[in-house]
């Protein structure tokens, strides 16, 4: 118990020093806020004087800072400054596509990589071992936005069995619909954590695979599936759940090319959009849930470990 | 010639005769039509947030503006019932009072009257130093406005202000006051309301706004041409990935793609089920701007040679697959003040050496130009990720290097360079395109006269000619269109032979519409949508 106030401790003054290193960094980016409106000859410079003024502008970065995280405080993450919006409902809005796109793919690529990564291992240096490994070597090398281009290519074009891009059908939407267009963005990002994360399972399985515990068990008599889920996968799992939770925690951010690609309106969508308006209050915003989501991700994953390996004692 | 007879050939194959096709079909009323846009609008409110082509797109099928500019430029009434002029007494003697008369029985879309009371509201809202509107031209220069009855608004001006009818055209279209009147004008322009401004006049009205994915916009039932909108909706569908964008219209996804990559333009020209247009003429031009804050740009001898030294044709037929026109000043093929006696200067390497030589710059033992025995280095920016520009660059270095200066390439994103290195003059020469306006009294000033260069303006330049600063000045206070006119082209001769800056070409821009969608028609002075209210789709 102790430790875990500690760590909520310590994860409320990293999620300070982030707002900080948030704020700062947005803030040192070149071009600036006002950088839309700078090339528009029919803007004069006291109407550019007004909207620096109406936006807070020409207050010192301190008291921005201070005001800003004053009203995050009270839950309030401002407005956009390209279109008048909350940010907290543009993050509402954006959100559940990601969580959507990233639970499909998350589910799939984890069942996928443990049984890779396990027969992968467990069939050491076999042709079946070469071919996953093979297949895992190229998910990793290829470009995220050359395999999508390519799954609409060949799924959507040549053989027209999927929509190109979109979230649902915009005259008549339905779950089915919905489903139907999460399919090649949930594959894109699926084949991209399967290529990294079954060679962690397999790593992790080959150590396991020889220690004394799992010779015993299988001296015990123990069926071999048996041996593999109960010794060796549990084992294996304590490591890759450091990976997994950092995972979890980025794609919260939003699966930027994925989603720019499928015209996805996820948070990786709203997070490139902002930038590129330099739509500092929606930035802010979106990293800052992020940064959130990756410390409860890692607080969560240490929790998992005692789960996992009963030894292990969080004090 | 060649560029010119291609063009044509083009327009006929792509737009003429598929026009004429089309107006022998007989209307249709009802179906979806969905336009592809490559960025999301940032406010459908009219003269509100930063100056943004889908924004505009999406504005010009829910509002209408008093007057609009129809396909050549020429004026013609929206809400007003006619164009104010000199002739019908709209304009007066002195050119500071202008009259709009409003169409009988105009209605936004929740049914409440459209009356001369929201022109008045508009105007002083756009007017108000609190509200941050796009365009803030002209606005100010309304000293007050009366409205004698509900549909007449005069509007009484400081001083002669010979565009003031642009101001109210096109992108400028009147709010509705029963909606945004309880407001303050500070929080107008950067709240709630540039998503949902509440009542339109367009032929079409907001249905949904979903937020990183679609805008629906369905029939406005109070539209004031009586049988339009044909279509039911349209839904403006935000790819962000060019890419994607194509293969979704490919796929059949989307029926129309508006500013699409000159890259694609093979790929374009043979998509089954569409036809692309390239507009009646080009929507911009590009250009070099030349900063005069270096002192080697400052001389009208080095400009002109880095004129006379830069094969244009080249690009225009490499990178632009001779689609582009060549132009000889900021008034392109297409302004109203286009003037055809103003030809481009040639390519013509042997005297850009001259002039430079005449300039003082000698070749050192290394080849390259110098002077006091500074080497000459041109740092030249534009924005990165642009696949035509870095072309473009290619051939600027090849050409600027044989003449023996150095070009040194730095790029940034468009934000950076429109935001920091271009209005704090932080590049020798910077590479961009500007998009035509409809009166030349809206720019020419902006770029050329002394008292713009940044930040006051967008003499980016820094040019300073006397003559030029005289001629902009007597251009404001005249009203007799002729006069205008050929203060225009004085200013376009002038320029043109001065160089402050190089004028590259003028761009087409390429759409593609699905064969089903009739009447879409580019505007040289709009966006594609400018008439909506006339677009069906056969069955």
């Amino acid at each position: 118990m102790r430790y875990l106030v500690n760590r909520i401790l310590q994860s409320i003054l990293l999620l300070w020093l982030s707002t900080v290193a948030v704020f700062g960094l947005v803030h040192a980016m070149p071009g600036g806020v006002l950088a839309a409106f700078a090339n528009n000859p029919m803007l004069t410079e006291a109407a550019k004087k007004a909207l620096i003024r109406d936006l807070g502008l020409d207050r010192p970065l301190i008291t921005q800072y201070f005001s800003w995280l004053g009203a995050v405080l009270q839950g309030d993450l401002g407005r956009s400054y390209n279109t008048g919006q909350q940010v907290i409902r543009l993050i509402g809005a954006h959100l559940p596509p990601t969580l959507e796109l990233s639970f499909a793919s998350f589910a799939f690529a984890l069942v996928l990589s443990l049984v890779i990564g396990v027969v992968s291992a467990t069939r050491r240096f076999s042709w079946l071992d070469y071919a996953l490994t093979f297949l895992a070597y190229l998910g990793v090398s290829m470009p995220v936005f050359w395999f999508a281009v390519m799954l609409i290519l060949v799924f959507s074009i040549t053989w027209p069995i999927f929509p190109v891009q979109g979230y649902n059908n915009l005259s008549n939407p339905s779950l089915l619909s919905n489903l139907h267009h999460l399919v090649l963005p949930a594959i894109t990002l699926t084949v991209f954590f399967v290529a990294r994360w079954s060679r962690y399972v397999r790593a992790n399985v080959l150590e396991v695979l020889g220690q004394d515990y799992v010779r015993t068990a299988h001296a015990k008599g123990q069926t071999r599936s048996k041996v593999i889920v109960r010794h060796v996968l549990r084992n294996a799992l304590i490591p890759f759940v450091t990976v997994f939770a950092l995972d979890v925690g980025s794609v919260i951010g939003g699966a930027t090319i994925t989603e720019t690609i499928f015209a996805w309106p996820g948070m990786g969508r709203l997070f490139y959009d902002s930038l590129t308006y330099r739509d500092y209050p929606v930035i802010m915003g979106i990293l800052l849930i992020s940064a959130a989501v990756v410390i409860v991700a890692n607080l969560l994953a240490d929790l998992a470990y005692t789960v996992l390996d009963p030894r292990i004692q969080l004090a | 010639m060649k560029q010119w007879s291609l063009w044509v050939g083009l327009m006929a194959a792509s737009t003429l005769i598929p026009a004429a096709l089309a107006q022998s079909a007989t209307p249709v009323r009802g179906g979806t039509v969905v336009d592809s846009l490559y960025e999301e609008p940032d406010s459908i409110l009219p003269n509100a947030g930063a100056p943004m082509v889908f924004a505009e797109m999406v504005q010009n099928t829910l509002f209408t503006p008093l007057l609009y500019t129809g396909p050549h430029g020429n004026l013609r009434p929206g809400l007003a019932s006619e164009v104010p002029s000199l002739q019908n007494g709209g304009i007066s003697k002195n050119g500071l009072t202008y009259t709009f008369h409003l169409r009988p029985g105009l209605k936004w879309s929740d049914g409440k009257p459209l009356t001369s009371a929201d022109i008045a509201f508009t105007a002083n809202l756009w007017k108000n130093p609190q509200y941050a509107g796009t365009s803030k031209i002209g606005y100010p220069d309304i000293a007050s406005v009366s409205t004698p009855n509900s549909t007449t608004v005069v509007f009484h001006l400081k001083k002669v202000f010979p565009p003031f009818l642009y101001a109210w055209a096109n992108y400028y279209m009147p709010v509705p006051k029963h909606i945004l009147d309880h407001t303050p004008p500070s929080q107008i322009g950067v709240g709630k309301f540039l998503h949902n401004p509440g009542a339109y006049s367009g032929p079409f009205m907001l249905k949904q706004w979903v937020v990183g994915d679609h805008i629906t916009v369905v029939r406005n039932p109070y539209y004031y041409r009586k049988g339009y909108p044909y279509l039911n909706s349209i839904i403006f569908k935000i790819v962000p990935d060019q890419n994607t964008q194509l293969l979704a219209l490919k796929a059949g996804e989307a029926d129309i793609g508006y500013f699409l990559p000159i890259t694609q333009y093979s790929l374009l020209k043979s998509m089954r089920g569409f036809k692309l247009t390239l507009g009646t003429v080009p929507p911009g031009w590009e250009s070099i701007w030349l900063n005069e804050q270096d002192p080697a740009l400052k001389s009208t001898k080095v400009r002109l040679a880095l004129t006379y030294g830069l094969n244009r044709e080249q690009m225009i037929k490499d990178v632009w697959h001779n689609l582009a026109l060549p132009i000889a000043n900021a008034q392109p093929p297409g302004d109203v003040s286009y003037d055809p006696s103003i030809k481009p200067l040639p390519y013509d390497p042997a005297k850009a050496a001259q002039l430079l030589k005449e300039a003082g710059w000698v070749k050192g033992s290394n080849g390259m130009l110098e002077k006091n025995g500074k080497p000459f280095v041109i740092v030249y920016s534009t924005t990165s990720g642009n696949p035509w520009r870095s072309q473009d660059e290619q051939i600027v270095q090849s050409d600027w290097g044989k003449l023996g200066i150095q070009v040194k390439i730095v790029n940034y994103p468009a934000s950076t360079f429109f935001g920091t290195i271009v209005p704090k003059g932080k590049a020798d020469a910077m590479e961009f395109e500007e998009l035509n306006l409809p009166s030349p009294g809206l720019y020419l000033p902006n770029f050329y006269e002394s008292n713009k260069i940044p930040p006051n303006g967008q003499n980016y330049e820094h040019y300073n000619n006397p003559k030029v600063d005289a001629l902009i000045h007597q251009m404001n206070v005249t009203v007799n269109p002729k006069q205008l006119m050929h203060i225009y082209h004085e200013i376009g001769r002038i320029t043109a032979a001065q160089v402050p800056m190089i004028y590259l070409y003028a761009p087409p821009n390429l759409a593609v519409n699905s064969t089903r969608l009739h009447n879409y028609n580019q505007n040289n002075f709009a966006y594609d949508t400018w008439n909506s209210w006339e677009w069906w789709v056969s069955k």
